[in-house]
């Protein structure tokens, strides 16, 4: 970053001396002193600073300089406020902290789909009777292997259509 | 014409200087100089000016520079137009053209 800027300002540089050695030339040759000549040509020249800041500006890096200029002014006043900085680097921390634990339980939950294929086709059952439940928990509790049944209303619902089914009988459709 | 040197109207320094530099490649000093016998004296482009516009220049491509010796022996940066400033040179002189016209049709309505 620094060369092209560097080379720019060399170069603007020996332009402008280039311009100032002339303008001497010509008092010269109009029948000044080289001395006085050069005091004139200065004169005319005016000062450098504004044209090199102007020609500045023209520059192709002009853009990253005024960007580079901006943070080192923050940097500055973040120093010299401690206590501001230690809050709002805080704050910052905490709140992209929170959102982004946020935004990865919505993740999870909401926006991925389960990982079954052809998830659009679950569907959910609502058990109504105690029966199923405890007939689960008292095949675990004996240790029942293969088939057995219990009976219990349960509500089928997929998708928009929801429609109950009473006091189905569950024959072993379940491996469980 | 009056004799005082006067200000450029803005806006026409880029062309002034696009059209001196048609030619043949030209430094800073010689632009001024030309444009000031040129004008009869009357337009003096002032360094603050020049070297900001032909940077400008350059910087949209219009121009590019070329370090070279000068008749007087010393390096000078000389400046040139390219193919996309002869362009806009024709473009902006037919646009003078027509602004000119119209503000002296105004003035001797």
């Amino acid at each position: 970053m620094r060369m092209p800027r560097q080379q720019h300002n060399d170069d603007l540089e020996r332009e402008l001396a280039h311009h100032l050695a002339e303008l001497t030339d010509e008092y010269v040759r109009q029948g000044h002193t080289p001395k006085e000549a050069r005091r004139m040509a200065k004169q005319q020249f005016g000062t450098e600073a504004p044209i090199k800041d102007q020609c500045q500006d023209e520059s192709p890096w002009a853009w990253l300089q005024s960007i580079l200029q901006d943070i080192q002014f923050g940097l500055r006043q973040l120093r010299q406020a401690p206590v501001v900085t230690t809050a709002a680097v805080l704050s910052l921390a905490l709140g992209i902290g929170a959102n982004s634990a946020i935004i990865s339980l919505i993740d999870t939950v909401l926006w991925r789909s389960l990982p079954v294929p052809a998830p659009q086709q679950l569907s959910f059952i609502h058990w109504q009777g105690p029966d199923f439940p405890n007939h689960l928990s008292w095949r675990r509790r004996k240790h029942v292997q293969g088939r057995s049944s219990a009976s219990c209303g349960f509500l089928f619902d997929a998708g928009n259509r929801q429609y109950a089914e009473g006091d189905g009988r569950v024959r072993d459709h379940f491996r469980v | 014409m009056p004799q005082k040197k006067s200000d450029l109207l803005q806006g026409t320094l880029d062309l002034l200087l696009l059209k001196t530099i048609a030619p043949g490649p030209m430094h800073g000093y010689g632009i001024a100089q030309r444009i000031l016998l040129t004008s009869k004296e009357v337009l003096q482009v002032q360094q603050g000016s020049l070297y900001p516009a032909l940077h400008r220049l350059e910087r949209k491509g219009l121009i590019t520079s070329k370090w070279k010796e000068s008749e007087s022996g010393r390096m000078a940066k000389y400046y040139s137009l390219t193919a996309a400033g002869k362009k806009q040179f024709s473009t902006e002189l037919e646009h003078w053209r027509r602004y000119a016209t119209a503000i002296s049709l105004v003035l001797e309505a």
